[in-house]
């Protein structure tokens, strides 16, 4: 009954051309569609997920809760270390990636409650995704290459997130999303 | 989907390729059977008189110029009914109520935005994001990027 856990996702390596483990998220039925619900960790982020649930969701389709958190790693790949050390930084980096991933579940969770007592349906087709941003992958680019990667049938913002805008007005995010991606975007005020 | 009473929907289109292809994405994907929803199209109300007072002619320019505007109110009507009906045929079961809205002194987006604005219970707005006006390298036209900032329902942009 419960929401499908966080999965670690790893970004795909396009410089060296390692095999992508991002797996893409599973279509219960044929006619439900993907969604993606993009929040973050302002309050505003419950006003987007209950407008989801309520207008947009259907029992059979995949609402899938996304979210960007920076991460940088500790870079390895310089020539000069020895193979010890490059597996110990490996190890460090693996180990810092899933203690922020734990910390983002506990947000996502009360998100997906939200989605629960509105529609228990909805909320059994739930997923998570955790994107990690660096500062050459920033934010914005991050989630429109991801929306083009995935395809999801629809994607849902919030009109601002954790900056601080008027009421009418719309966040940077939200505004690049809207001109750039290749899919059909909500926003919530 | 847990609504009790009807939500209002507005779609609001215009003649384009992109508009069509936004209502039936809108049809397949966001309306259900209990809606109500509001296709609205705003049609040009341009003025053809002349500030001729003094001439003879004047009352046959405002009777010229009532037919053309009755001319120009008929064909929007007459693309909202188009729409609507192969929505109908597409199996579409909601309440799909044609408003053709007039543009005054105020330019298209701000007739659009008043009427979301000033219904009330009014759910969302879909629009498609290019229309007549395409530009072939912009990816949000004009209308579509000014309710997206200035409307206070929720927007959705949809995109081919």
């Amino acid at each position: 009954m419960a929401a499908k856990e966080v999965l670690v996702v790893v970004d795909g390596d396009e410089k060296t051309g390692r095999p992508d483990p991002e797996p893409l998220p599973i279509l219960h039925s044929p006619k439900g569609k993907m969604i993606f619900v993009c929040v973050d960790q302002s309050a505003f982020s419950t006003n987007v997920v209950e407008f989801a649930a309520n207008h947009i969701a259907r029992p059979e389709d995949t609402v899938c809760l996304v979210t960007v958190v920076p991460f940088e790693p500790v870079p390895y790949r310089t020539g000069h270390l020895s193979q010890k050390v490059k597996n110990e930084i490996k190890d460090f980096n693996q180990k810092a990636r899933k203690e922020i991933t734990e910390k983002t579940q506990s947000f996502l969770q009360e998100l997906a409650l939200r989605i629960k007592d509105i529609n228990a349906a909805i909320h059994d087709n739930c997923e998570f995704r955790v994107f990690y941003s660096r500062h050459d992958r920033p934010l914005k680019k991050l989630l429109v290459t991801k929306i083009e990667k995935y395809k999801p049938s629809l994607v849902i913002l919030g009109c601002r997130g954790l900056g601080k805008v008027g009421r009418t007005f719309l966040g940077s995010v939200s505004d690049f999303v809207v001109h750039n991606s290749t899919v059909p975007v909500a926003i919530v005020k | 989907m847990s609504e009790g009473k009807k939500r209002i929907i507005i779609v609001a289109v215009d003649e384009s390729e992109h508009s069509k292809n936004a209502w039936k994405w809108a049809c397949k994907n966001i309306i259900i059977d209990s809606d109500v929803v509001h296709l609205v199209h705003v049609f040009n109300k341009t003025s053809i008189s002349t500030y001729d007072f003094v001439s003879k002619d004047y009352h046959k320019l405002l009777e010229l110029e009532a037919e053309y505007h009755k001319k120009v109110e008929e064909i929007s009507a007459s693309l909202l009914r188009k729409m609507i009906h192969e929505a109908k045929e597409a199996g579409c079961k909601a309440d799909l109520k044609s408003k053709v809205l007039e543009k005054g002194e105020k330019s298209p987006k701000q007739v659009i935005q008043d009427h979301c604005d000033k219904t009330e219970g009014a759910a969302m707005l879909i629009v498609s994001s290019r229309g007549a006006g395409a530009l072939g390298r912009a990816f949000v036209g004009s209308v579509s990027d000014y309710l997206v900032h200035n409307v206070k329902i929720p927007v959705v942009v949809v995109k081919n």
